[in-house]
């Protein structure tokens, strides 16, 4: 009897260890879509103030959403123009930014100059004022300097890089424009296509086939001066600064991350998520958002930012841009602007 | 942990194992040929053949295969015509010519035995790191490849039970867990299934036998990682299995035997956006020949052939050719009959 006894015990044992296994579990982020803001046109661009989001929306214009409560403060669809009875529709908004400090918002139909209006008032139509910088103008980002006064560094798909210190004036008919007072633009033998400055130190420029230039500043308003230029795969269309590099998005040809040291000849740079088409790059701490186009974003762990590593391609339809708002994502995308958490 | 925990199971079953009888055990060599390892479809030989990445460092679609394995059994417990017992195999296969088909299975039962074809036996089968091909990591990249492999550890449970003059039926049920190594988790199925087969002794001819097998296939990765999870792969299988063995009358051989398994697979996706598995099904069907010769009383050699052919229905014919392929394997096996009784 001991030896069934044995045996039971021993069938048993058998079972309990060797009868289940437990499954592989990847190294992979998740992500959960909190809401989708439905915006009618593409949402190809988004800026956020506190809990606010202002969104070009394509041929929808803007709109502006409370990101808390998933819901449509005001859309402007279409904008008066001085002297004119009938409003001007928007025809395809591509880029936006605002100045909240002197309740501006600039505004930006591809390839045009920059529109500057006033959202101090909400109502159904925004207050138009004038058209600033130029024509071929890709992309833009200002800071507001002072009670009516901002600076604004441009990506100029014809002329480089420009920037401008702007105060409001009068167009001599009563009509407020905002007027350059400073400024000028550097050539650049390359096609401008994105920008981004963190406004005390640097000024980052994507320049197409020749890759990504960066300039420093001592400060606002101060001359930009050229620290260098990195070439890369493919084109470089947007870049993001980070705290010790550029993010470069390089379309076709994935995405770099450059150390500053390398735009002065000592650093070197990291070509990551190489097979895939990277339109824009948002970071924050150790997470890089990819958009990715039609196969949504691709997340990468920048821990290391010399060494990324991918954390998972999350297919949330077609998207353009993304901005992190606090620890959740703000994601541009033909569906609307969506909001995901990221689970690490 | 996981190595920790086998080394523990191992030495506390083999502690436990009395030593009053004899230990059978048989090792076997195999070497067989099959001419398509990676179960490319005739479109993907094209493809292959001029993009020689999706054949995953291999040089050739076809492979010679060695297989070394030892079988072993061991009563444990008699009292008349009552007995348990224990069976254990493990097995090392290589395929010389696909750098990354390596593998080594494995197994136990525990048998209790009443009478003549009456037992229930409690299986234990293990399938490690098993290769399949290269496939894109789609949770993390278009194009980069990465080799595929999945491990299975089935549990069933068998009952035998004799039925009139010559006749015994198997019923069982199992629970097999099939997972994938990193990075394609988002094909872990777990399988549940139920299996019923009625054997039948000809006189002065043989055996046949006839089994049918019904199961569901759940793909608990399903939305659990990136991208590519999202393809829902369970399926629903069914499967019937006739083999048929000539062990008299026959001049020379000692066994000429002849079977069929054919496996009807359907998806359950019914996603648009998933054509690769939405209203997908095919029909696995394999056919196998087989001659056994004893050389010597404790020695014997089996020949055995296998065609396998796997027909894919989709709406969409890229899908029927992309997953639809053909196999042919041979293999020669050497099988060595010893037991060890110094009691």
């Amino acid at each position: 009897m001991t030896a069934i006894k044995q045996s039971i015990f021993s069938s048993l044992l058998m079972i309990y260890f060797g009868g289940c296994i437990e499954p592989n579990t990847e190294d992979l982020w998740s992500i959960s879509v909190e809401g989708i803001m439905q915006t009618e046109g593409f949402a190809r661009d988004v800026v956020l103030n506190d809990n606010t989001a202002f969104v070009a929306a394509g041929q929808a214009g803007i709109q502006v959403w409370d990101l808390y409560n998933f819901s449509l403060i005001i859309k402007y669809e279409n904008h008066m123009v001085a002297g004119s009875i009938d409003p001007r529709e928007f025809e395809d908004l591509s880029v936006i930014d605002i100045d909240p400090f002197n309740k501006l918002l600039f505004l930006n139909e591809s390839n045009q100059n920059v529109g500057v209006f006033s959202y101090a008032q909400i109502e159904d139509t925004l207050i138009y004022f004038n058209q600033i910088m130029s024509a071929g103008t890709k992309d833009f980002i200002s800071f507001s300097i002072d009670s009516n006064k901002f600076i604004m560094y441009s990506a100029d798909n014809d002329d480089g890089m420009k920037w401008h210190l702007y105060a409001q004036g009068d167009d001599g008919f009563g009509h407020i424009v905002y007027e350059p007072f400073g400024g000028d633009e550097i050539y650049t033998p390359g096609a401008p296509e994105g920008i981004d400055s963190d406004g005390k130190d640097y000024i980052a420029l994507a320049v197409d086939q020749l890759g990504v230039e960066l300039y420093s500043i001592d400060s606002l308003g101060a001359d930009p001066a050229l620290v260098g230029g990195v070439d890369t795969e493919g084109n470089a269309e947007q870049v993001t600064l980070g705290t010790i590099g550029v993010y470069a998005a390089c379309d076709d040809a994935g995405a770099y991350f450059i150390h500053f040291e390398t735009f002065s000849g000592t650093g070197n740079s990291t070509r990551f998520a190489k097979d895939l088409t990277v339109d824009h790059i948002a970071v924050n701490g150790n997470v890089a958002a990819l958009s990715i186009g039609s196969k949504g974003i691709a997340l990468y762990d920048v821990t290391d930012p010399s060494s990324p590593v991918e954390r998972g391609i999350f297919d949330i339809g077609y998207t353009y841009k993304s901005q992190f708002w606090g620890e959740k994502l703000v994601v541009c995308s033909r569906e609307g602007l969506q909001i995901l958490t990221i689970e690490q | 942990m996981f190595c920790l925990k086998n080394k523990i199971f191992y030495f506390l079953i083999l502690s436990c194992l009395p030593a009053k009888t004899p230990f059978e055990y048989t090792i076997g060599i195999t070497s067989g040929y099959d001419n398509n390892v990676m179960r490319f479809s005739s479109e993907e030989f094209h493809e292959a053949a001029k993009d020689t990445k999706l054949m995953g460092g291999a040089a050739n679609f076809d492979s010679f295969v060695y297989r070394i394995g030892i079988s072993g059994k061991k009563s444990i417990w008699e009292s008349g015509k009552k007995e348990l017992f224990i069976n254990g195999m493990v097995n090392w296969a290589d395929y010389r010519h696909n750098p990354e088909r390596k593998y080594w299975s494995g197994g136990l039962d525990v048998t209790y035995r009443w009478g003549s074809y009456k037992n229930i036996k409690y299986s234990l089968r293990h399938l490690d790191k098993f290769y399949l091909r290269h496939y894109v990591d789609r949770d993390v990249s278009a194009t980069s490849l990465a080799p595929c492999a999945f491990t299975d550890r089935n549990n069933y449970v068998t009952l035998t039970q004799k039925f009139g003059r010559g006749q015994w039926v198997n019923f069982g049920a199992g629970y097999l867990q099939r997972y994938y190594d990193i990075p394609f988790t988002e094909f872990d199925l777990d399988i549940v299934y139920t299996r019923g087969k009625i054997n039948k002794r000809v006189k002065k001819v043989g055996t046949v036998a006839f089994q049918f097998e019904r199961g569901h296939a759940t793909n608990v990765t399903f939305e659990k990682t990136a991208k590519a999870s999202g393809f829902d792969r369970s399926y629903e299988t069914m499967e019937w299995y006739l083999p048929v063995r000539i062990q008299k009358g026959i001049p020379f051989l000692n066994e000429i035997g002849v079977s069929t398994r054919v496996e009807t697979r359907v998806y359950e996706a019914e996603d648009p956006d998933d054509p690769l598995h939405s209203g997908r099904n095919h029909v696995d069907s394999k056919y196998d020949l087989w001659i056994k010769k004893n050389l010597t009383e404790s020695m014997k050699v089996t020949l055995s052939g296998r065609y396998r052919t796997r027909v894919t229905e989709s709406v969409y014919d890229w899908v029927t050719d992309l997953k639809s392929f053909n196999q042919l394997q041979f293999w020669c096996k050497v099988e060595w009959d010893l037991v060890y009784d110094r009691y």
